[in-house]
């Protein structure tokens, strides 16, 4: 297991637009939350108004408030991260690496998981890092930072690993059946329009069934949060249902990537 | 004698397309058989299924008499038509993904890359390479396991006298601590000069497998040449089979089995008919090819 993790790493530590794609995609990741709270100030000093509320009022990042409201925001920047699987596996097909790496002595399912170990990987840095923005803004802006307050909702952390992970599997997937860099980015922006587009087609309660369509499921584990600070209910906490969902969609998407290339001539 | 491949019944069908049919091959320990054939005959087809990246439509192959796996094809140095590494690493950068792929060492990189003479470029990037290096380049990635079989693919393809002659030198001196290799080549030049056994393939059929050396053999022929008229003495003589004119007064003798330019030019010699012209003609395996291709 190890080794093909260090097969994929020894592929990318010198590729600069490795480096390039995830040095965006943390500072990104890093720069919005941190910058957040500034940027509401410089809006406040302009007189912006958000509704009848006061923008220094609302508790963007008091606990526990601001694990939802993070991961929330964290997970339209993973999408950097799904662009940069996206490039790393279909490399291997413009490149024909994959080919080689057969003919050296990989086979097609050590393939595969050296590219699930990178992405575990990088799913787990990621939520890291959001678990280190979460405490350290929190600890700044929070009025109170008792364990109690802290921790609760903390479970959205795992939510986003979760999230993460299924996002780059469903990237990597898509770049393995798509076998092209252009075609498969384009996809992936484009895919969660055509599973709304489905949604709105069907009559209800009929369009439920989308909610267990890959991209609805993933991204359904944390729920738009800044409608509660108009007052209106929302779901602060993640759904077991969702989770499940997930859980079951993560062989799914690597037993797929794998069907893809199991029985293919490499050429 | 040991084995180390057999093939049995060995296809791939694209449709309708035979690329390769029904295909017996067995290659001996310590040999260097050529595959050859001409482009499009299925030679690649052949050690794509060998390599597993084919998928073959029926039969099967034997590598040290077990079925094909990736823990065999980490033992066998092996390179499919044009060089593939990663275009953004160095040398040593695409050899250490090889290295940790087979499961060896990162020891040997220098000593291969010193082998086939890249040492100097072995930081730069694959993408600056000449396609002679590149070539260069999969041939040390190929020797990086210390293999026991060597499968190439046209090794030679894109190089330079100089570079086609150091490949050639370096085969035969791999073949000479008793590896065995595959070479796949349609430049039959190439297989007499470094292969012990050779496989004519054509259009995905196996048409003709044996000895390099066994190419020589056989009958020989004479091209003979005096000043007078050698057509009734040729026709009594009992060393010869079958004489022609050829042209000039000069005549193509099929000599009998065994018998030798030697033996014409003392027969000739005893019926006081000095020859002017005598030249034993080497029967070279492009011959021999063109002559199986017709058959076939």
């Amino acid at each position: 297991m190890i080794r093909l993790l260090k097969i994929d790493l020894a592929k990318l530590l010198s590729y600069r637009t490795f480096w390039v794609l995830i040095g965006i995609y943390f500072s990104i990741l890093i720069l919005i939350p941190i910058s957040g709270m500034e940027f509401l100030k410089w809006l406040a000093s302009k007189g912006a108004q958000f509704g009848e509320i006061d923008i220094m009022k609302i508790p963007l990042y008091h606990f526990p408030d601001i694990w939802q409201n993070l991961t929330y925001v964290a997970k339209f920047i993973t999408l950097i991260a799904g662009i940069l699987v996206v490039i790393l596996t279909t490399n291997e097909f413009s490149y024909k690496t994959i080919r080689q790496n057969v003919i050296d002595g990989l086979s097609r399912a050590d393939f595969i998981t050296s590219k699930v170990l990178f992405i575990l990987g990088l799913s787990l840095v990621s939520a890291l890092v959001v678990l280190f923005i979460g405490l350290l803004m929190g600890s700044i802006y929070s009025p109170q930072t008792e364990m109690h307050y802290m921790f609760q909702h903390i479970g959205f952390v795992p939510a986003f690993f979760l999230m993460t992970l299924n996002f780059l599997l469903f990237s990597m997937m898509l770049a393995l059946v798509i076998k092209r860099a252009g075609l498969s980015i384009v996809l992936l922006l484009v895919y969660p329009l055509f599973e709304v587009i489905i949604r709105s087609m069907l009559p209800d309660p009929v369009d439920n069934v989308v909610n267990f369509f890959p991209f609805w499921a993933i991204t359904n584990l944390v729920d738009f949060p800044f409608s509660r600070y108009a007052f209106q209910e929302i779901r602060d906490s993640v759904a077991i249902k969702d989770i499940i969902i997930n859980l079951v969609y993560i062989p799914v998407l690597i037993g797929v990537s794998y069907k893809t290339i199991a029985q293919k001539n490499l050429s | 004698m040991e084995t180390v491949l057999s093939t049995h019944q060995l296809s791939k069908h694209y449709g309708r397309l035979k690329a390769v049919d029904k295909l017996d091959l067995t290659v001996p320990k310590g040999s260097v058989f050529g595959i050859l054939g001409p482009n499009g005959s299925g030679k690649t087809t052949t050690l794509g299924m060998l390599l597993d990246v084919i998928q073959p439509t029926g039969g099967s192959y034997n590598w040290f008499d077990k079925p094909g796996s990736k823990e065999q094809r980490k033992k066998i140095g092996a390179i499919l038509e044009t060089p593939i590494f990663y275009p953004y690493l160095s040398a040593v950068k695409n050899l250490e993904v090889v290295a940790l792929i087979k499961e060896v060492g990162p020891q040997r990189i220098p000593e291969v890359l010193k082998q086939v003479g890249l040492s100097e470029r072995q930081n730069d990037k694959y993408r600056t390479y000449s396609l002679g290096m590149k070539q260069r380049l999969s041939i040390a990635s190929a020797l990086l396991c210390d293999p026991d079989v060597m499968i190439l693919d046209e090794p030679t393809n894109g190089l330079d006298p100089q570079g086609i002659a150091d490949i050639r030198s370096l085969i035969i001196d791999i073949a000479r601590q008793g590896k065995t290799i595959v070479l796949a080549s349609h430049l039959l030049d190439e297989v007499q000069k470094v292969c012990t056994d050779f496989a004519v393939l054509n259009k995905g059929s196996l048409i003709y497998t044996g000895k390099v050396e066994d190419v020589a053999k056989g009958e020989s022929k004479v091209v003979v040449k005096a000043e007078v008229n050698l057509e009734p003495v040729l026709q009594k003589c009992p060393l010869v089979v079958d004489a022609k004119p050829v042209n000039n007064g000069r005549f193509e003798v099929s000599m009998a089995e065994g018998k030798t330019a030697i033996d014409l030019n003392r027969f000739l010699f005893d019926q006081k008919i000095v020859a002017s012209h005598l030249e034993t003609q080497t029967k070279s395996l492009e011959k021999q090819f063109l002559e199986i291709l017709n058959q076939a």
